[in-house]
């Protein structure tokens, strides 16, 4: 039977759908094909929700292993997206918790850049020290708004939150990161 | 003033989750060292952690898991023959029969939980009776979620080193209360702990059960005695912590601030308070901490460097702790815990041990729920249904308020809380107004 090519489907490189199905299969390059888009703001979402480096590429490593083994439970191929982000903020908050027994918080390790104003420099030490004051769910919700930008909706999921909240929630933990940041500051 | 500081909260935060090349290079070829896909119908999927707990009898806590600390004694790799608790009578406390368990042991203290397990994770709920003595039943058999009793079938667990375990707490009859656990890591077992520190012999090793502890020929000062004795609060102290030689020795640090700041980021205690703590004394081998509130005590933590339960040189370690409820405490000082504390119509805060709410923990998966606990019942708001089995009511997003509802006058934010004279449900109106029907739990519900 011929098909009529505008009823073609899409190439299956390309495809959601293709994807999860090779990659529920055991195709590892499907796998890859689905995260590695995705990898550079989880692994940035991780470092910032675990506090190192080191612990949120080991959070992002979990994350990955979970989501491959998973895979069955993605019920929708195109809510892959949302889907990947509740293992990492899973595995994160997991690693973050999981670490929290003699953990040394993280001074903002960023190199100065010379000639650059010290005033600066003081100011985000004490922004970074101020952060680390919040509790882990403002940590969370500032880094899933202000750093990962999800919308409103799958931020009240992800934190298990009425969605008309969100916004009222991150003006209040703003408030508190200012009031950390003034204590820190006098300190 | 805000909006600068978003602005340079967003700029902090873009360089903060910069990745470094070496973690993005180790996370890329993690790819390609991924294992062979399981379906789910082989039934084992890596997870990090996850167990459910059923407190039954004791009051539900919501705990926080951290990976346990190194073992305190060598493992035994001999596990004591169940056979011989056969006819204790504890085993039917848990529905138990000896032939459906891998290893039976006594702990002297409940607090020794750790020390016994050390993959395990920590259980808040016990926080309630840390010097009880416990026996514990360990099962050969598959999970069962953690639901009483017990599964007493002689099959494999699915994973080699977690298992599902009865704790029976209590050391008379009347008092046994079991403690159901599912998927513990075994791991490290020790079912006879050391008796002696493989330390300096010279050094005296505090008694757990003395009321006062004594290093060497100098005995402990007075004031590490009953501490409990020594706060200053409003109301009843909760029974949470636990005084010298009662807690055991917690994760120890280079020094009395850095071991108490240790034990609040462990977030281990439902509702410390997560800043504030001032010292107070520091004499020999001890040092104190104390947090007020106007002027008065209502968090007590004493730490030493010299103490039961960890080796010489280690440093400081929190021994003994006690707090106020936590509506005593300042809310800017934050909790050490994710606990939302209601007010009354006044706009008191209310006691947390009368009301107090918290969301469903994320490495449960249930982290779209919220657990309220309102005159010890516990509540669900359940939108997802994730635990929908585990309630006598079903979660109701819009419903029309009965009649017979009364108004608590308890709030929060967004909630204003109502009952009537069912207690399978409560009535929460909403900020936007709307009610909503939130279910009465059928049993107490924790996660580690």
């Amino acid at each position: 039977m011929e098909v009529a090519l505008d009823h073609l489907p899409s190439p299956p490189e390309r495809s959601m759908t293709y994807l999860v199905a090779a990659a529920r299969r055991g195709e590892r390059e499907a796998f890859r094909a689905l995260v590695e888009p995705h990898l550079r703001v989880a692994l940035g979402s991780a470092t910032i929700i675990t506090g190192s480096a080191a612990d949120g590429a080991d959070a992002l490593q979990d994350a990955l292993l979970s989501a491959w083994q998973g895979l069955d439970g993605l019920r929708e191929p195109d809510a892959f997206q949302a889907w990947f982000r509740r293992h990492v903020i899973r595995a994160a908050s997991r690693t973050r918790r999981a670490h929290a027994r003699g953990r040394v918080v993280e001074l903002d390790a960023t190199v100065p850049i010379p000639g650059e104003d010290i005033d600066r420099i003081v100011e985000r030490r004490t922004l970074a020290r101020a952060f680390d004051r919040l509790d882990a769910a403002d940590r969370l919700l500032l880094t899933l708004h202000h750093f990962w930008r999800l919308p409103v909706a799958e931020t009240a999921v992800h934190l298990g939150v009425p969605e008309g909240t969100i916004k009222s929630r991150v003006h209040y933990a703003m408030d508190r990161l200012r009031a950390a940041f003034d204590a820190e500051d006098r300190r | 003033m805000n909006h600068r500081l978003e602005d340079e909260l967003v700029e902090w935060l873009r360089e903060r989750g910069m990745p470094d090349p070496v973690s993005m290079s180790g996370v890329t070829a993690s790819l390609d060292r991924l294992p062979d896909r399981r379906s789910r119908r082989s039934g084992w999927i890596r997870a990090a952690t996850a167990a459910v707990v059923v407190i039954a009898g004791i009051g539900a806590a919501v705990v926080v898991p951290r990976l346990a600390g190194p073992s305190v004694g060598p493992a035994q790799p001999v596990l004591p023959d169940p056979a011989s608790f056969a006819n204790d009578p504890r085993l039917q406390v848990c529905g138990a029969a000896s032939d459906g368990l891998l290893t039976v042991f006594e702990m002297a203290h409940v607090s020794d939980y750790q020390r016994h397990l050390p993959n395990a994770y920590p259980l808040v709920g016990l926080d309630v009776a840390p010097a009880a003595p416990a026996l514990v039943l360990v099962y050969a058999g598959p999970s069962t979620g953690g639901r009483l009793p017990l599964s007493a079938s002689p099959t494999p667990s699915p994973s080699p080193r977690e298992h599902d375990i009865c704790m029976v707490v209590g050391d008379e009859p009347s008092a046994w209360a079991p403690i159901a656990i599912a998927r513990v890591d075994i791991t490290g077992l020790i079912s006879v702990l050391p008796t002696e520190l493989p330390v300096d012999a010279s050094r005296s090793v505090p008694s757990p059960t003395s009321t006062a502890s004594s290093v060497g020929d100098a005995p402990a000062p007075a004031w590490t005695a009953d501490i409990g004795g020594q706060l200053e609060c409003d109301g009843p102290a909760p029974g949470l912590g636990g005084e010298v030689g009662e807690l055991g020795a917690w994760e120890p640090g280079p020094t009395p601030d850095a071991a108490l700041q240790i034990l609040l980021d462990a977030r281990a205690f439902a509702s410390l308070p997560a800043g504030g703590f001032d010292p107070a004394v520091v004499e020999g081998h001890w040092a104190r901490h104390e947090y007020r509130v106007d002027g008065r005590v209502r968090a007590i933590a004493v730490t030493t460097d010299r103490g039961d339960g960890f080796p010489e040189g280690l440093g400081w370690s929190v021994v003994g702790l006690r707090a106020c409820d936590a509506a005593e405490f300042d809310p800017a000082d934050g909790l050490t815990f994710d606990q939302t504390l209601w007010r009354d119509r006044a706009g008191t805060i209310e006691r947390s041990d009368r009301i107090n709410s918290a969301p469903g923990p994320g490495h449960c998966d249930w982290e779209s729920t919220i657990f309220l606990r309102f005159e010890d019942v516990q509540y669900i708001r359940d939108p997802l249904g994730v635990l929908a089995d585990a309630t006598v009511a079903q979660f109701d997003a819009d419903v029309a308020l009965p009649d017979d509802a009364v108004d608590t006058g308890l709030h929060t934010e967004e909630w204003r809380l109502h009952t009537t004279a069912d207690d399978d449900s409560i009535y929460v109106v909403t900020r936007a107004g709307s009610v909503e029907r939130w279910g009465r739990a059928k049993d107490q519900i924790a996660c580690m």
